[in-house]
């Protein structure tokens, strides 16, 4: 088990421009792990205030995807069925 | 696992769902169900939460309907293609504190990338970036350990080539175990880029074969279920 501790990422990071990825990742790579959760839980309370949904994205090549295509729970559970009207 | 060790260890930014690995032991998994449900976990999809399922490889799908957690899902695991076993995982956990009393266990760095070999756009970009947000972080501290890792895992052809002009001994006794290390230092951009391509290929397919089988699986069990 490896324990990591906001002090000691601060004392190893090193950015001398090496890679070339956008200004924000490398800002991103920047912050330590504390940070990088506190960002991630304020993009989520943004997220859920602009009502984004928690559906998956499509996703196609996930091997999970077949579960969340469009009638994968419809009508008696057949996905060639959709319910038109109730009578 | 998952996303939410992405975002912790740098490698992306914001993860909807949350996905975790588990003992696949009848009283582990009882805990677990007695967990699902405080969180009112509701099942989304085949196939039910069992050791039988869990241990072939399949995923079970939940989303939590207690108001704390609303319409959050939950994805549960305990077979991973290029995963070690759950107690070798458990044992090389990262632990993260992140202050203020919260801590996390992780899965390893080394084991969420092999765990992210997938047949998926999205994973091979996560990918190369936790493996340079840990460069990043660690490229002073000289161990041996991380230049092993590094020369295994970057995606980077910069992070390569600075490996390769620091590191040659290293090198060259990775060069059996990576053949694209083959072409260091000195292969043009192009090369390199191409044999990482090709790389990547090779494990989208391997991964999709890992997946043949347990797809055709679920699909018996939608159609079963549907004509119950």
């Amino acid at each position: 088990m490896t324990t990591v501790t906001n002090d000691n990422f601060r004392a190893g990071f090193s950015d001398a421009g090496i890679i070339g990825e956008s200004d924000e990742w490398r800002s991103w790579y920047a912050l330590t792990p504390r940070d990088r959760w506190d960002a991630s839980m304020k993009l989520w309370d943004f997220y859920q205030k602009v009502g984004g949904s928690l559906d998956p994205e499509p996703d196609y090549q996930s091997p999970f995807s077949s579960a969340w295509l469009p009638g994968a729970f419809s009508t008696h559970g057949r996905t060639s069925m959709r319910c038109l009207r109730r009578i | 696992m998952g996303g939410q060790a992405c975002v912790v260890y740098g490698g992306s930014e914001f993860s909807r769902d949350t996905d975790i690995a588990i003992l696949p032991e009848t009283g582990n998994l009882d805990k677990l169900r007695t967990a699902l449900n405080e969180l009112r976990a509701e099942k989304i999809a085949v196939p039910d939460l069992s050791i039988e399922f869990l241990k072939k490889g399949h995923a079970a799908h939940f989303r939590c309907k207690h108001p704390e957690a609303m319409d959050i899902r939950i994805d549960i695991m305990a077979v991973m293609r290029n995963a070690s076993s759950f107690a070798t995982l458990w044992e090389r956990r990262t632990t993260m504190d992140l202050g203020d009393g919260l801590t996390v266990d992780l899965v390893s760095l080394p084991d969420l990338v092999a765990i992210k070999k997938t047949q998926r756009d999205k994973d091979w970009s996560h990918i190369r970036r936790l493996v340079e947000a840990h460069y990043l972080e660690n490229r002073k501290k000289k161990s041996s350990q991380n230049v092993r890792f590094w020369f295994a895992e970057a995606r980077t052809p910069e992070i390569l080539r600075e490996l390769a002009g620091k590191y040659p001994a290293i090198l060259r006794d990775m060069i059996n175990k990576r053949p694209v290390l083959g072409l260091l230092p000195g292969a043009a951009d192009r090369s390199l880029a191409e044999a990482l391509t090709n790389e990547e290929m090779s494990e989208r397919e391997a991964d999709k074969q890992y997946w043949r089988p347990l797809l055709e699986e679920l699909e018996r069990m939608r159609h079963k279920r549907g004509s119950q």
